[in-house]
């Protein structure tokens, strides 16, 4: 079926008017987009961001026992974790940890394959650095950044 | 010597006069692409650039100096003297272009008698320039685009012209002061608006704007006949079509919307607010469509502005005959 | 392709790998003769990542988040059919609830992929205002899944058993506003788009026919737009789309219009779908308990959900360990992009990339 050419230029008319009207009503509506560095949206409590370590509350110590589920799930590996066991104790404890935010997928295995929920998500998004092994996190110090 | 006596020597008018033309391209140059991107931005629900000067307002000059610091990058293969020259031949007729507008009843470069016909076929130079970047580029996308060009420009000639001849036939005069001064009492739009209509329509296609950008095409050609131009030689591309938006739109405020005339505000406000308004339909349309096809823009053109411009102009001849 | 005899006819143009409009790292390259294409050959594999094979090292638990990485536009639905075919081999029927939250996600996700095409079609045309006002609609079903999942694309919510996280009272909120809003926007979005420079451009391009749709294997709203009824949700229904009452789209002629008049039906539909989960969503458990370590019995699964693409079917081969013995995907964009070099042929250069553009493809999906 194809329309004759009177029929075409009516509808292009109408369109064209159309089309233009729409716009220029939106043109006087008022911007949906936020003055990124000036203005923040308001980050979801579940965000996923950088990861880190929770600290228990009581002992101030960091709740991680130290039993690389994390490690071991992680499928970026991002995370990389290294324990000694100290003389006199079977337990193993944390002597460092690190995750790599460049690998980092921030899919959030790692914090639930936690036993112990001693590890958790961030609302940090704005991890960008100029040198990439900065990206490289020790999150077991205090006084780090993210931590 | 004293100011006044300067203006009545020669040299003394063509120095003035290229200090006024640069005052006025710089001026556009800033303020054009400004627009154009205030206006997009609104448009599409966003603000636009905001962090330079008030409001953005001096992005563009950040952007500029951006570009003159860029290296000139010469790709491989190509014919370096017409890849040079390209640019340069799409850039100065558009200042050339700025001679015969009345800006106001004093302040025009050069009152030519064939105002109108110089002010048509300088603008058809730039087209060379388009065609030696895309041919110099040795560049597929680039000789493409450079080919739709000439096609574009060839045909959208012709309603242009056919429009403005009914001005022409209206005023009985080629001098641009002359077709402004007919119009003190009604503007051409009035009595002439289909053939404003087909004017500004040919005039976007001679702009190599949307929808009828069809030698740049960014989603088909990549970009078209500056496919390959980098740094200061593409700002030069960038500004001559900035510069030739506000001298079409110059056009046809001097041809239909009464050029310099209006009440209480001094002529050249009143130019230079008509002349904007023309800039933000051109820019408002530019927002609104996508691209026509080549051969969709060819057919439009002969199918549909030419034979209407060619009724036109037969029944303002018409109707003048039997005044 | 064969060697070009008279070069002062014909000519080969390489568009792509880099090229604004194939959507990512896709390579055709066309013969041309001046603006009309004579024949083209697609190159693939630019994005090609070896997923399948890397899958046979992964535990069935990491390929999770690997799922979204397919399709990033629709990522969720990935995670829908990898998510079934786990569940179908280990026997374990998710609740209620978990199901309609998923149907909720997966069509907002849907809603979202579509938008993601309306934008890029349009801008592959010329237009870029659409593309921004689309945006807009999309960035808030970004931000519902945001408050949800955690993340605005690579969600990783769904998990074996049921979904990660139950949604939450200011997800409703926001679901609340968004419905009311999509209408008006999706309406608004067409009077800007149909003017007579798309309708021009897009109106007797790219026929697909009743038997290239079988023959191609195609599926999606490609299969759609040409009048044939291919539809997972309604042909196979999974989940609970068997309860939920909605149309499918058709197309009658089968041009680049027709698949975008499907697509923005779909959009629609989606939403009431949407309406209608949200009024049916029981109250309950969002998750079944799922084994700590997965271990899927020996055998073989299939599970084929609908993506905003077409047919996605994620295949299981299984030893009894932690890991497939083999993964395979039958992922939607490679079967519709079979038939483009068919299409090209005849078409003007401006035209390849409407039609690539109404094909709807996502390049690392292809490659995988």
């Amino acid at each position: 079926m194809k329309a004759s050419y009177f029929e075409k230029v009516g509808i292009g008319i109408k369109t064209v008017v159309k089309g233009m009207a729409k716009s220029l009503t939106y043109f006087f509506k008022k911007p949906v987009t936020l003055q990124y560095p000036h203005v923040r949206k308001k980050i979801a409590e579940r965000y996923r961001g950088s990861i880190r370590l929770k600290i228990d509350p009581e002992t101030g110590k960091f709740k991680c026992i130290a039993c690389t589920n994390c490690e071991k799930i992680c499928p970026a590996f991002a995370i990389t974790l290294k324990t000694e066991t100290p003389e006199g104790s079977k337990k193993k404890e944390l002597k460092e940890f690190y995750v790599d935010l460049g690998r980092c997928i921030y899919c959030g295995l790692c914090v639930d394959s936690c036993p112990v929920d001693a590890i958790e998500h961030s609302n940090v998004y704005e991890v960008a650095e100029r040198i990439k092994d900065n990206l490289i996190l020790r999150l077991d110090k205090i006084g780090e950044k993210n931590v | 010597m004293e100011f006044a006596s300067l203006l009545n020597t020669f040299l003394g008018r063509v120095i003035l006069s290229v200090a006024g033309v640069m005052i006025v391209f710089t001026f556009n140059a800033l303020i054009a692409v400004w627009l154009e991107r205030k206006i997009s931005g609104h448009i599409q629900l966003r603000l636009g650039p905001m962090e330079v000067g008030p409001h953005g307002l001096l992005q563009s000059a950040a952007d500029g100096l951006k570009l003159i610091c860029k290296e000139i990058i010469t790709p491989q293969g190509v014919d370096k003297k017409l890849f040079g020259l390209a640019p340069y031949m799409v850039f100065f007729p558009s200042l050339l272009m700025f001679v015969v507008i009345p800006f106001s009843d004093k302040l025009q470069v050069q009152d030519l008698n064939i105002g109108l016909l110089y002010f048509f076929s300088i603008s058809c130079i730039a087209t060379i320039g388009i065609f030696m970047a895309g041919w110099a580029s040795n560049n597929k996308y680039s000789l493409m685009g450079a080919v739709r060009s000439i096609a574009q420009s060839i045909a959208y000639e012709i309603p242009i012209i056919l429009s403005i001849l009914n001005i022409v036939i209206i005023t009985q005069s080629l001098k641009l002061s002359e077709i402004v001064k007919a119009q003190s009492n009604i503007w051409f739009i009035v009595p002439q608006f289909i053939p404003f209509i087909i004017y500004l329509i040919s005039a976007i296609a001679e702009l190599n704007r949307t929808p009828f950008d069809i030698p740049e095409a960014e989603s088909e050609l990549v970009a078209g006949f500056h496919t390959e131009y980098s740094g200061m030689r593409f700002a030069v591309f960038f500004m001559a079509e900035y510069t030739n938006m506000f001298l079409v739109s110059a056009m046809a405020t001097t041809l239909f919307l009464g050029g310099w005339n209006g009440p209480i505000l001094p002529p050249v406000v009143w130019f230079f607010i008509k002349t904007y308004a023309i800039v933000f339909i051109i820019i408002w349309v530019r927002w609104t469509f996508p691209r026509l096809r080549p051969d969709q823009l060819m057919n439009f053109c002969w199918k549909f502005l030419t034979p209407l411009a060619l009724v036109n102009l037969l029944v303002t001849t018409f109707i003048l005959k039997i005044l | 392709m064969e060697e070009i005899k008279d070069i002062r006819q014909d000519f080969y143009v390489n568009m792509g790998p880099q090229h604004p409009s194939t959507h990512g790292v896709l390579r055709i390259v066309l013969r041309l003769e001046g603006e009309r294409v004579v024949s083209s050959e697609t190159v693939l594999g630019y994005a090609h990542r070896g997923v399948e094979k890397m899958a046979e090292s992964k535990t069935y638990v990491q390929m999770m988040p690997v799922m979204d990485r397919f399709d990033y536009v629709s990522s969720m639905l990935y995670e829908w059919a990898y998510v079934g075919a786990m569940e179908r081999a280990l026997g374990i029927v998710p609740p209620e609830r978990a199901e309609f939250i998923r149907v909720i996600m997966g069509e907002l996700n849907r809603m979202a992929s579509h938008f993601v095409w309306v934008g890029a079609f349009l801008l592959d045309l010329g237009a870029f205002t659409p593309f921004l006002w689309v945006f807009d609609a999309r960035e808030k079903i970004m931000d519902m899944f945001e408050e949800v999942t955690g993340q605005r694309m690579t969600n990783n919510y769904f998990k074996i058993g049921g979904v990660h996280d139950d949604i939450t009272p200011e997800f409703l909120k926001m679901l609340d506003d968004y419905l009311k809003m999509i209408y008006q926007r999706m309406a608004d979005v067409e009077e800007l788009i149909e003017s007579i420079v798309f309708l021009e451009r897009v109106k007797d391009l790219g026929f697909i026919s009743k038997e290239e749709v079988q023959s191609y294997g195609l599926t999606g709203p490609v299969a759609r737009g040409s009048g044939v009824m291919i539809d997972t949700r309604k042909t196979e229904p999974y989940s609970v789309y068997d309860r939920l009452n909605f149309e499918i789209p058709l197309g009658t002629k089968g041009d680049c219009y027709d698949r975008y008049r499907v697509r923005m039906k779909e959009i629609i539909q989606s939403a009431k779908i949407v309406e209608q989960a949200l009024g049916m969503l029981p109250e309950g458990p969002y998750a079944e308990k799922a084994p700590k370590v997965v271990k899927l019995p020996e055998g073989e699964y299939y599970f084929a959900v609908e993506s905003a693409r077409g047919l996605l079917g994620v295949y299981l081969l299984s030893d009894g360990s932690t890991k497939p013995y083999r993964f395979k995907l039958r992922v939607p964009s490679f079967a519709n992009l079979s038939i483009i070099d068919k299409l090209l042929p005849g078409n003007k250069i401006s035209d390849v990339v409407a039609i690539l553009g109404s094909i709807d493809i996502v390049v690392p999906e292809i490659d995988r």
